[in-house]
């Protein structure tokens, strides 16, 4: 039994299974898909490489969520403008206008950490666990970080219904 | 109270749609440095002129020289195959980066197959041997895989395998379903070697069949098209022309729970160590002295948000196309995920012009566990080539290394570095460094690289993989392995995984696979794994508030939910005891506790 370190096939399967999620979660951290799509690149690079460093505690889908995470952290900094779902970084969607607007108004408010977590969570579809292991954190930080994020919106969409 | 949730997925799903991406896999891992290596024209300096000169006065008529049946003459004194046509050998000199100036390109084999044309072409790369395999038509790549000329000559087998199961284009559309995964198929998978005088032919069982490669030019060349998902080639065989046969050992390519990587040999050299060192320095890295070449630092990213104080890339084996690229580096605020502190870090990369693969510690740590601070970087797939390279302390004055056949070599040591290639089938290894008193002051050794393969290691021959359980969201997924014993796989809600393979046999009742409790302060796993003995009828979970709960395992396994309720409370697995039918007790487990 492996016990540590991760193949790469592993992380080749991961990588064929899931990088629409992990470009479009990167995207939501970038705000540039092309960018984000570098990001998302550079982090299975990375993850290549330091993929005897891989430890079994954690599951390997939430390390390498982390590298993805960190990356593109890193483009969105190199990219030195904030371009995030912020109100005026996104085109007005079509319909449920007030829901979106909430939505992304929201998302502009709310810390570095729990947007990380709430991108990690809707647009990566993460489970909990695997959102504790990317952001390095308990799952009960996730847990309430999320249950404070939806208290923060629900707030917003009342005062959008008001 | 709004439900929010379905509110904020849709509001995303419209602000954010899913991308078109086209995966791009052969990018990473040529980028890692684990695919195929970037050399770069720019490394083939003097040492280009050397291995020219070599090679003109070992082939004085550059045609083939035959010689006794086994040995590889034709390859260490004449030039097998024929002479590339003049096209090929312009694109080989202006687009391939491994490829030295003045060298001759030799074709060797070429074969079509499901539209796809295949060529296998030869070269010498310093004191290397060369092989590229390219592909055109329905599906385009190449692969190139370069074994030490010190392989041949001392080589007991008349096969020399360089590469297998590479990959080449992707069928549109075309997945496969093994066990919870799916996997994208390739339209064909290729191996090749280069094979002695008198080789006759060369086969290959694979998964799927028996393979014949073309044999031709002291070379073979084996193509599958469309394989399935995971195939790879578990065994090579070679006939000669005197009748005679021989098993060719080589390294599987990884896949799913095989690691890839062999231990065909047992482990020589010394044990231990006779003087214990525990620091050490490199002194003129600390002095910044300007040994070797500059050091490329736009193009070696060592740490995030580090300073590059100082860095050199020496080459300690001017017969290798690649150096070892030393730098200090320094971090003024520690990362804010406690990955690295503030501080002063050595790094050290494999350079070929920029970094294949680096690694960094504290300095005051760098040599802390050994003198000798050693990496692999794995070309990955079936490469059966890596390169083993580090940097020892100023302690260290030799550097010798012993593989698994018991061949043992000194690995040249330059301005404290040392690159060298090491083949994946001659594991596991040891790596010895001594003063100058001759002293053994570095040990280290190798199992394996990328984890265990062998029979043990993936499924058997047409079994599939069947879902045992789920529980608690979690899946359990089984097959029976090539060696009898079984190999399961985990899946978490959202995909995530753990996996392994397990020997047919094994002491005790019960056998823990994951770890169930913990890693993670104050968030248990709800979900516990343990593999059972056929005996075993019932096990008995037992918490550590002294509650009890009864299983029956499932095919060998007990997959079992900790109920929410006691993972909320803390109350966690403290052992697990196996019953037979008569109620006898078989042995109890105990589970290790999470860290607090």
């Amino acid at each position: 039994v492996r016990s540590r370190g991760a193949s790469i096939a592993e992380l080749e399967g991961l990588y064929r299974r899931d990088l629409a999620r992990f470009i479009r979660a990167a995207t939501a951290i970038v705000g540039d898909e092309a960018l984000a799509t570098d990001a998302v690149q550079e982090a299975f690079v990375s993850a290549v490489k330091s993929r005897s460093s891989f430890r079994r505690e954690v599951p390997l889908e939430g390390w390498v969520w982390r590298i993805v995470t960190n990356a593109a952290l890193q483009a969105r900094r190199a990219r030195a403008i904030d371009t995030e779902l912020g109100e005026d970084s996104v085109a007005a969607p079509n319909g449920h206008p007030v829901e979106d607007l909430a939505v992304r108004r929201w998302v502009a408010g709310l810390p570095e950490r729990q947007r990380l977590a709430v991108y990690l969570r809707y647009f990566a579809d993460l489970d909990y666990r695997a959102i504790a292991a990317a952001l390095e954190v308990e799952i009960g930080t996730v847990s309430a970080t999320l249950a404070a994020a939806h208290a923060a919106l629900r707030r917003s969409m009342q005062e959008v219904e008001r | 109270m709004i439900d929010v949730e379905p509110m904020i997925e849709s509001s995303f799903a419209r602000l954010l749609p899913e991308p078109a991406t086209v995966p791009n896999w052969d990018d990473v891992v040529r980028r890692a440095g684990v695919g195929r290596p970037g050399f770069r024209r720019r490394a083939l300096s003097a040492a280009v002129v050397v291995a020219a000169v070599v090679a003109a006065i070992a082939s004085p008529l550059g045609g083939a020289i035959g010689g006794p049946i086994g040995d590889f003459s034709t390859w260490l004194r004449g030039d097998p195959g024929k002479p590339a046509s003049e096209a090929a050998q312009r694109v080989a000199e202006k687009t391939w980066s491994e490829f030295p100036q003045g060298a001759t390109l030799r074709e060797l084999v070429t074969t079509s197959d499901d539209g796809v044309d295949y060529t296998l072409f030869g070269f010498r790369l310093h004191e290397s041997l060369c092989l590229r395999v390219q592909a055109t038509g329905a599906a385009t790549g190449s692969s190139v895989s370069c074994a030490p000329l010190r392989e041949l000559r001392t080589r007991v087998q008349p096969v020399l395998v360089l590469e297998v199961d590479q990959s080449f284009g992707t069928l549109p559309d075309a997945h496969q379903q093994v066990g919870p995964d799916s996997f994208t198929l390739p339209r064909a998978s290729v191996s090749f070697g280069i094979v002695a005088d008198g080789v006759k032919s060369v086969e290959l069982r694979s998964d799927d069949a028996t393979h014949d490669a073309l044999v031709a030019s002291n070379s073979f060349l084996a193509v599958v098209s469309r394989p399935p998902a995971g195939n790879r080639v578990r065994a090579v065989a070679a006939k000669l022309v005197d009748g005679s046969a021989a098993a060719i050992p080589f390294a599987e390519a990884p896949f799913d729970t095989n690691g890839g990587s062999a231990s065909h040999g047992t482990l020589h050299g010394p044990s231990g160590v006779d003087r214990r060192l525990t620091g050490g320095t490199i002194a003129w890295l600390a002095h910044h002295e300007e040994r070797g070449d500059a050091f490329p630092a736009t193009k070696t990213p060592m740490l995030r948000d580090s300073q590059l104080v100082f860095g050199r890339v020496v080459h300690p084996d001017p017969q290798m196309p690649v150096g070892v690229g030393l730098s200090l580096t320094t971090i003024s605020k520690p990362d804010p995920n406690g990955f690295l502190k503030a501080g002063t870090y050595i790094c050290q990369s494999l350079v070929d012009g920029s970094a294949l693969g680096s690694g960094c510690s504290p300095a005051d740590e760098f040599f802390r566990r050994s003198p000798v601070n050693f990496g692999l970087m794995t070309r990955g797939g079936g490469d059966q080539y890596s390169y083993l390279f580090g940097t020892a302390s100023d302690d260290v004055t030799h550097l010798r290394l012993y593989l698994g056949t018991g061949e043992v070599f000194d690995i040249p040591l330059t301005d404290n570095a040392f690159v060298t290639q090491i083949s994946r089938a001659k594991y596991p290894f040891r790596l010895v460094g001594l003063d100058a008193n001759g002293l053994i002051v570095a040990n280290d050794v190798m199992q394996s690289e990328n984890g265990p393969s062998g029979p043990a290691y993936h499924p058997k021959q047409g079994a599939q993989w069947q879902h045992v359980a789920t529980a608690g969201g979690v899946a359990l997924w089984s097959v029976p392995s090539a060696a009898d014993g079984v190999c399961w796989k985990l899946r978490y809600p959202g995909g995530a995984g753990a996996g392994g393979c397990t020997p047919p046999t094994w002491n005790g009742a019960l056998r823990n696979d994951v770890v169930p409790l913990g890693y993670q302060p104050n968030a248990p796993e709800r979900v516990l794994l343990v593999e059972t003995k056929p005996a075993v009828t019932r096990v008995e979970i037992r918490y550590t508030s002294g509650a009890t709960e009864s299983v029956e395992p499932t095919d060998g396994f007990v997959l079992h939910a900790v109920p929410q309720a006691r993972v909320v409370a803390g109350d966690l697995v403290e052992a697990l005891t196996a019953y037979d039918r008569s109620g006898a007790e078989l042995g109890t487990l105990k589970i290790p506790q999470p860290r607090r």
